[in-house]
């Protein structure tokens, strides 16, 4: 009765999640990760940055990638050390002890310390000096009673203790209080050689409002969070 | 798409909820579905309709303070007033670690909606909603359970009464009791937020190991019992929540008595302030006899002083040093007492009955009570029902209750021969210098043996027999008197908190059988006032003169002579002073024993001068110029 029970509940989740899956809305241009107008949308959190008259290429080139990331051909410089990670008396799965893989992509940006600008390869054939503006902090709201913080989010600094773990490897085995692999990938999310990654939740081209901020599963009623976490 | 995905996770979370894995030791997890959803699919009293997530609450992502476990909201920078008890070895300081970061709800002062790190982009505004009600614990955690102290072997050793911190199956912080040690904000099934079931005991026995030599918790009848509420009156676990309350004594366990959060501001946990926890049940509507009542009859056990500063938890109590006060763990252990059977030496309306507990033994009613023994130490348990009496009645050094007699609606005073007011030296057989005593401590076969007056055809008319404390003090309807009411000395309608009538008037000008109904219950009257069966003419004593067994007779013990003969040397009651003086050329009011039924009196009573009176088995109070040949 219960094994029956269990096929029916899983053959269910994965019908509905797979049709979820291909619907991600990839228009890169419309959020902010189209750096172009980055000082318009939100000056106070990026400052101003060197418009280089492409959206790509801030993080991609066709040619003569950056090849010590494991990112698609990756157009920045990263940080590969100086990162504290995550830690917790009471997490069962391992984490590297820096960051790897596509994470690293993404904190090229989010750690604050390169210029949003500077990438490996310019467009064109001529180069303009990049201003250098790296992400900056900002508060992102106030009030009474104290909500908001001064920290603005995506700007995570080398200090990746207060952040979600990543670099992760998923493994439900070893701890009965997360979802099987299975379940998570059906779902919509991605595991990278079986880590969890930025990657995992975050989808950076996803332009979907409901899936603000770069969610690859809107986390309404925290769908997204308990995806993984049985809680 | 986002449908899609919301009915995914949802009907997940629904597979997860009703096809548990066999490997999962944990409730379910399903924090949608508890009071801890407080977004707008939250069906709790607290939500914030216009947060959509749930996690947020308390989790973020990013940026989090602290780091562990991601937490998103604001501390509330409280300071708090953490529990304390006389009887705690723990140290609790101010909340620290997890338990902070559940008073950033619990303590009332930071709003539920103030989270650092809004969903979405945009800052929005989500009011400054509350919580309030029972979960609402505030700055005052004097009444709460203790938190934030360190449980290790140490602890442990110093308690005396914690399990082994290191095999239970909580989780400690960092070697620290915490709220997360017994709660677990995402369990769904396990009310309210439990790692394990709060009935039968079950969660707060894994480190409450209460049981002692000869008692366990297991087997108390707060731990056994089926008892239920019978409706009337205040139901006893009426501050339990429907969801988790439980119908009968033995599952509702600990929460007879205790309440974990927010109790009646009494001390260690209790619901109500000491004995009024007790009458949550024993007042008839649980247990069977109603011994709140009790109480209000004009002698007793003066438990309702309320508050008592002078009370402290029983076994830590040093009786030679405490302040005289009485409250009902003084006498019974709520961990360890059971039901078992009355502690009466017979039943007088019933006396072949033997559905009794043999004296001196201290049976389950009340195991597990420190008290006095016979001589004069301190013991943490006691094995007889006099050392229970004794904690008050015999401390070295001092009178019963600390002055000449307790106090009592009647005020009288009695001065006797011997001087002697401490029970315990009343009833010390191993003191050479102790003439005479009732059976209490030891019996006496050669003082026995002469005792010709006790009844026949009663359980105590054996030269080997012994008597409790309360054959004689106990309730005045209950079965020391023969009758069905509750058992024990809480109280009774009799002076002196006797299960039947003595007359402490030494000179009331008349003679009824119940004035000496008490001494009765093993003394036949017939013997002693009817059939002149000892020398002694108890009759013209005491039928004729209408004078009390009180004038000669010390009913506990007597360091002046035997038969428990100690004279009144000074007696004022009701007004009037009565004395029994010497004669001739005894100062004092004596008596010569000269064996069995034979013996002389030097004193002045009752307008008459013994100097002396001689009786013997045949020839009763012959006056001197006779005795000289009778009793040379």
């Amino acid at each position: 009765m219960k094994s029956k029970l269990s096929v029916v509940c899983l053959s269910a989740v994965v019908a509905l999640a797979t049709v979820s899956i291909a619907r991600a809305e990839d228009d890169v241009t419309s959020t902010k990760h189209n750096m172009r107008n980055l000082s318009s949308l939100d000056a106070t959190a990026y400052g101003s940055a060197t418009d280089h008259g492409e959206v790509c290429v801030y993080c991609h080139t066709p040619h003569n990638k950056n090849t010590s990331v494991e990112a698609p051909l990756w157009n920045r410089q990263v940080n590969t050390s100086g990162y504290t990670v995550y830690s917790s008396t009471t997490i069962d799965m391992t984490i590297d002890s820096q960051p790897t893989g596509v994470s690293l992509a993404c904190l090229s940006c989010h750690d604050g310390t390169i210029g949003l600008d500077v990438i490996v390869n310019q467009p064109g054939d001529t180069y303009s000096a990049p201003s250098g503006t790296t992400m900056r902090s900002g508060n992102k709201a106030g009030g009474t009673p104290p909500v908001g913080d001064a920290t603005f989010r995506p700007m995570l600094t080398q200090d990746l203790s207060d952040d979600h773990p990543v670099s992760v490897t998923y493994d439900p085995a070893i701890d009965v209080k997360f979802n099987s692999v299975a379940s998570i990938t059906s779902a919509g999310l991605r595991l990278f050689s079986g880590k969890v990654q930025c990657a995992t939740c975050h989808n950076p081209h996803e332009s979907d409002t409901a899936k603000k901020p770069f969610l690859r599963i809107a986390n309404g009623n925290s769908a997204l969070c308990k995806t993984c976490h049985i809680k | 798409m986002n449908r899609n995905a919301a009915l995914a996770s949802a009907l997940m979370a629904l597979c997860i909820a009703v096809v548990p894995a066999g490997s999962r030791t944990f409730g379910a997890q399903n924090v949608e579905n508890t009071v801890h959803n407080l977004s707008a699919t939250g069906t709790g009293t607290f939500t914030v309709p216009a947060v959509g997530e749930i996690c947020v609450f308390c989790h973020t992502p990013h940026n989090a303070t602290p780091a562990t476990p991601l937490w998103n909201r604001y501390e509330g920078g409280q300071t708090y007033d953490p529990y304390q008890s006389t009887t705690l070895q723990a140290s609790p300081g101010q909340p620290t670690g997890k338990s902070r970061l559940c008073l950033s709800c619990h303590d009332g002062t930071v709003a539920l909606s103030a989270i650092r790190n809004q969903p979405g982009e945009t800052y929005a505004d989500f009011g400054s909603l509350f919580l309030s009600g029972r979960a609402l614990l505030g700055t005052y955690l004097r009444d709460d359970h203790p938190v934030s102290f360190t449980f290790d072997a140490s602890l442990r050793a110093a308690d005396g009464e914690l399990a082994d911190p290191a095999s239970i199956d909580l989780p400690l912080e960092s070697g620290q009791v915490q709220c997360t040690s017994c709660h677990d904000p995402h369990e769904a099934d396990i009310r309210p937020f439990l790692r394990k079931s709060s009935m039968s005991g079950e969660l707060c026995v894994t480190c409450h190991d209460r049981g002692g030599t000869s008692w366990s918790w297991t087997a108390c009848s707060h731990a056994t019992s089926s008892a239920t509420w019978n409706g009337s009156g205040t139901d006893p676990w009426g501050e339990r929540k429907a969801e988790w309350k439980a119908t009968t004594v033995a599952t509702n366990a600990c929460f007879n008595c205790h309440t974990p959060h927010t109790g009646g501001g009494s001390s260690r946990l209790q619901k109500k302030v000491e004995e009024q926890t007790c009458f949550l049940c024993h007042t008839g509507t649980v247990a069977s006899k109603n011994i709140q009542a009790e109480f209000s009859k004009s002698y007793r056990h003066p438990v309702t002083i309320t508050p008592n500063a002078s009370h402290d938890a029983m076994l830590s109590e040093n009786p030679t040093s405490m302040s005289l006060h009485a409250e009902c763990m003084d006498c019974h252990n709520p961990h360890a007492a059971k039901s078992d059977p009355y502690m009466i030496s017979f039943n007088p309306s019933n006396p072949s009955n033997t559905n009794h507990s043999i004296a001196p033994d201290a049976n389950g009613r009340i195991k597990g009570v420190g008290g006095i023994d016979i001589s004069g130490s301190v013991i943490s348990e006691i094995s007889r029902q006099y050392e229970l009496c004794l904690k008050c009645h015999g401390v070295p050094g001092s009178s019963s209750c600390g002055t000449q007699r307790c106090p009592t609606p009647r005020s009288y005073q009695m001065t006797r021969l011997d001087g002697v007011y401490n029970i315990r030296e009343k009833v010390d057989f191993g003191d050479a210098l102790l003439y005479s005593y009732h059976p209490l401590a030891a019996n006496n076969p050669s003082n026995n043996d002469e005792v010709p007056s006790l009844k026949t055809g009663i359980q105590l008319d054996k030269i080997t027999s012994m008597v409790y404390c309360t054959d004689c003090h106990n309730n005045n309807a209950g079965p020391a008197a023969g009758s069905t009411g509750p058992a024990g000395p809480h109280g009774s309608t009799r002076e002196g908190l006797l299960a039947l009538r003595y007359n402490f008037n030494p000179n009331p000008g008349s003679y009824q059988s119940s004035d000496a109904e008490i001494c009765y219950k093993c003394h036949s009257e017939d013997k002693l006032v009817n059939q002149e069966a000892s020398g002694f003419l108890h009759d013209r004593h005491v039928k004729n003169r209408e004078k009390m067994c009180v004038n000669c007779h010390d009913p506990h013990g007597s360091y002046a002579a035997p038969h428990l003969i100690n004279f009144l040397t000074n007696a004022w009651y009701g007004g009037t002073t009565y004395s029994i003086t010497g004669a001739g050329s005894y100062s004092q009011p004596t008596f010569i024993d000269y064996g069995k039924y034979r013996g002389k009196c030097f004193l002045r009573c009752h307008g008459e001068t013994h100097n002396p009176r001689c009786y013997t088995e045949t020839d009763s109070g012959k006056d001197a110029s006779e005795c000289a040949s009778l009793l040379p």
